[in-house]
């Protein structure tokens, strides 16, 4: 066809950017499944299972051909009733699926041992360019020692996502060369103090590292180098000595925005330096039960120090109070520059500690302020109130949010003393816990709307039922 | 009783009108839509120009009927403060429609790169495929099959394990 200025044109679709014109063949439309072009019938197959995409290749020659380049395979052995079964449909599928690339593998299964036959399934995966590797390994080893994954996964160039979740101690190659990995999830996986695995923690193109209740009890420095790196979460449950207590995070990567730790803060030396591009912190870290509060003290204050650059924080850590007779740390505290969210999570969290007093006093950008698990004044007197008001109080704060509100005199007094300071304040929610009728009767709203307001703009609303919606907790 | 706080990074500014693009369809309708809902298309995204005029952008591969669904989906999705599950049952509604439809939504999607549409129109296939015999999924779609009796066997040879 020809073109705007009788040049030949070719019939597709073209976007000329200059002029933003769309030159079309003909009207997108078909009134039947099979009029629709294979690149879209692969998505739809996509969506299926890999038994049930498979099954597709009894309807017609096309589909036939079709079903052999399915995007993702699927296996999980659960799905089976036998071994036999799933062993059979996994060699059946394999052998069925032709070589054009795949874009997820994912295997979750019992691994027998000796087993090599798992480790020619992944094979098989990396030999397809697979981009989404999901691996959910569990070894049946009497004695648990190292599992070997086959080494073409750590060389495999289109890898783009990879997650591990082995109940094993693994060993990695000591040639890693991952150049498009962005994702790393690694799940229960143990590993050996190793200069290997730091090289697979500094992937080039490493953007999202998540270690959920990994062991590496041997490292003393843990270096997470992907220079690239935006998002990291460390997960450790309660009571899971996953990383060494004396264990040293160093991120070295300059574009982290999101870090996410979860775990025992707090033993010896465990500091986490993080560099200045960190936007958003969300730390629960467990107070450790034989600690003085000296020593507490001493540990918060580094960890506020190294988080002071962040715009929001979460922070759920009960020895927080510890630094209150701390005058040396008080005096000190670091300025939380660009803080525009604060979120507690403490359960529950004391207006009247003198250290959040200086933390507040301490934001002075401050927005928007969280607690997610109820806030209380416990000073005893009558007519508490802030003194001095926090400078965000009087000029940038705009937002509060009480959750698990169970309307005790405590709480209705700390509620109180913060309309009662904030004077730019537009927004006070409060989710009521269920249990609060049995502390108040009447209506809570008419009391909250009698107590004075220092801001004149500011709208009150209370929530009821489960499910708060600001933290998406159920209460 | 309370809504949950605007996202961090609105549209638009209060004190500014939100900015209208507009849409020509192949049989020459025109439909506007807030650049909000116009960058769930990528291929759109790459088309609006900072400092252009409000010209229409021409899409002769899609019909007026199509484009006015799309424009509504786009707009919805991008409407804030729609919690998940409205959001979802809304899209359930919107896909309850006539095979050939959702084959031209899905084209529309496809053409226009909007991955929440195509994901969506997808899935609705797919759970018309799902369940079903070989046969049945044949009658439905209208599936012309012609093996030769050689070829049905090298089928069912292939695939044996797929139906253990």
């Amino acid at each position: 066809m020809m073109g705007e200025n009788d040049e030949e044109v070719d019939a597709t679709v073209l976007v000329s950017s200059k002029h933003r014109e769309l030159i079309g063949s003909q009207v997108l439309s078909c009134k039947q499944l099979c009029d629709l072009p294979d690149e879209i019938l692969l998505r739809v197959l996509d969506c299926l299972s890999t038994r049930a995409a498979v099954r597709t290749s009894v309807l017609s020659k096309r589909w036939r051909h079709l079903s052999k380049s399915i995007p993702s395979l699927d296996f999980d052995d659960e799905n089976f009733f036998e071994k036999s079964q799933f062993l059979n449909f996994v060699e059946g599928a394999l052998s069925f699926r032709d070589l054009s690339p795949l874009k997820v593998f994912s295997l979750s299964c019992y691994v027998a041992e000796g087993e090599s036959r798992v480790n020619t399934w992944i094979d098989a995966a990396v030999r397809r360019k697979v981009q989404e590797l999901c691996l959910c390994l569990v070894v049946e080893i009497d004695r648990p020692v190292e599992y070997t994954l086959p080494y073409g996964v750590f060389r495999c160039e289109t890898l783009v996502k990879f997650h591990l979740e082995m109940f094993y101690n693994f060993r990695v190659p000591s040639e890693v060369c991952l150049p498009n990995l962005k994702v790393l999830t690694l799940d229960f996986v143990g590993f050996v103090n190793d200069i290997s695995f730091e090289k697979l923690l500094s992937c080039p193109s490493l953007e999202e590292l998540s270690l959920k209740s990994c062991r590496c009890g041997q490292i003393e420095v843990l270096n997470i180098g992907a220079p690239n790196l935006l998002k990291l979460s460390i997960f450790e449950p309660e009571f899971f000595a996953g990383l060494n207590r004396h264990c040293q995070l160093r991120i070295h990567g300059v574009r982290i925005k999101s870090l996410r730790y979860h775990g025992q803060y707090g033993g010896g030396d465990h500091t986490i330096s993080c560099p200045s591009s960190l936007v958003e912190a969300v730390i629960v870290a467990f107070y450790p039960a034989e600690e003085n509060p000296d020593r507490c003290a001493d540990r918060v204050f580094k960890l506020l120090k190294g988080f002071s650059n962040v715009e929001r924080l979460t922070l759920f850590y009960e020895g927080l109070w510890d630094m209150n007779e701390r005058e040396d740390l008080l005096d000190s505290f670091p300025v939380f520059r660009s803080l525009t969210r604060l979120k507690f999570d403490i359960s529950p969290v004391y207006l009247d500690c003198r250290a959040l007093q200086v933390m507040l006093s301490q934001s002075p950008c401050l927005r928007s302020l969280v607690f997610a698990r109820g806030l209380i004044e416990d000073s005893e007197m009558d007519g508490w109130t802030l003194d001095p008001v926090p400078e965000c109080f009087l000029s940038s704060l705009k937002e509060v949010r009480i959750c698990n509100f169970k309307a005790e005199d405590f709480e209705l007094s700390a509620v109180r003393v913060l309309l009662g300071t904030a004077e730019v304040l537009e927004k006070f929610f409060i989710h009521c816990s269920r249990h609060y009728r049995e502390n108040f009767q009447g209506s809570l709203m008419k009391h909250v709307m009698k107590l004075p307001r220092a801001s004149d703009r500011c709208a009150i609303s209370l929530e009821f039922g489960e499910k708060c919606s600001g933290c998406s907790r159920k209460i | 009783m309370s809504s949950s706080p605007p996202p961090s990074s609105a549209a638009a500014s209060p004190s500014c009108p939100k900015k209208m693009i507009a849409l020509r369809s192949s049989d020459g309708e025109t439909f506007e839509i807030e650049e909000a809902a116009a960058l769930q298309s990528k291929t759109l995204e790459n088309m609006i120009d900072e400092d252009c005029a409000g010209t229409p952008i021409p899409l002769p591969n899609v019909t007026g009927k199509i484009l006015a669904k799309v424009v509504e989906f786009c707009s919805k999705h991008a409407e804030p403060g729609v919690d998940d599950e409205s959001l979802r049952a809304w899209d359930a509604e919107f896909v309850n429609v006539e095979q050939a439809t959702v084959f031209d939504y899905i084209l529309a999607a496809n053409f226009l790169e909007i991955p929440t549409l195509l994901n969506l129109t997808c899935n609705v296939v797919a759970d018309m495929i799902r369940g079903k015999t070989p046969d049945e999924i044949r009658k439905f779609f209208n599936i012309k099959s012609i093996f030769s009796p050689e070829e049905e066997e090298e089928v069912r040879r292939e695939n044996h394990w797929a139906f253990e």
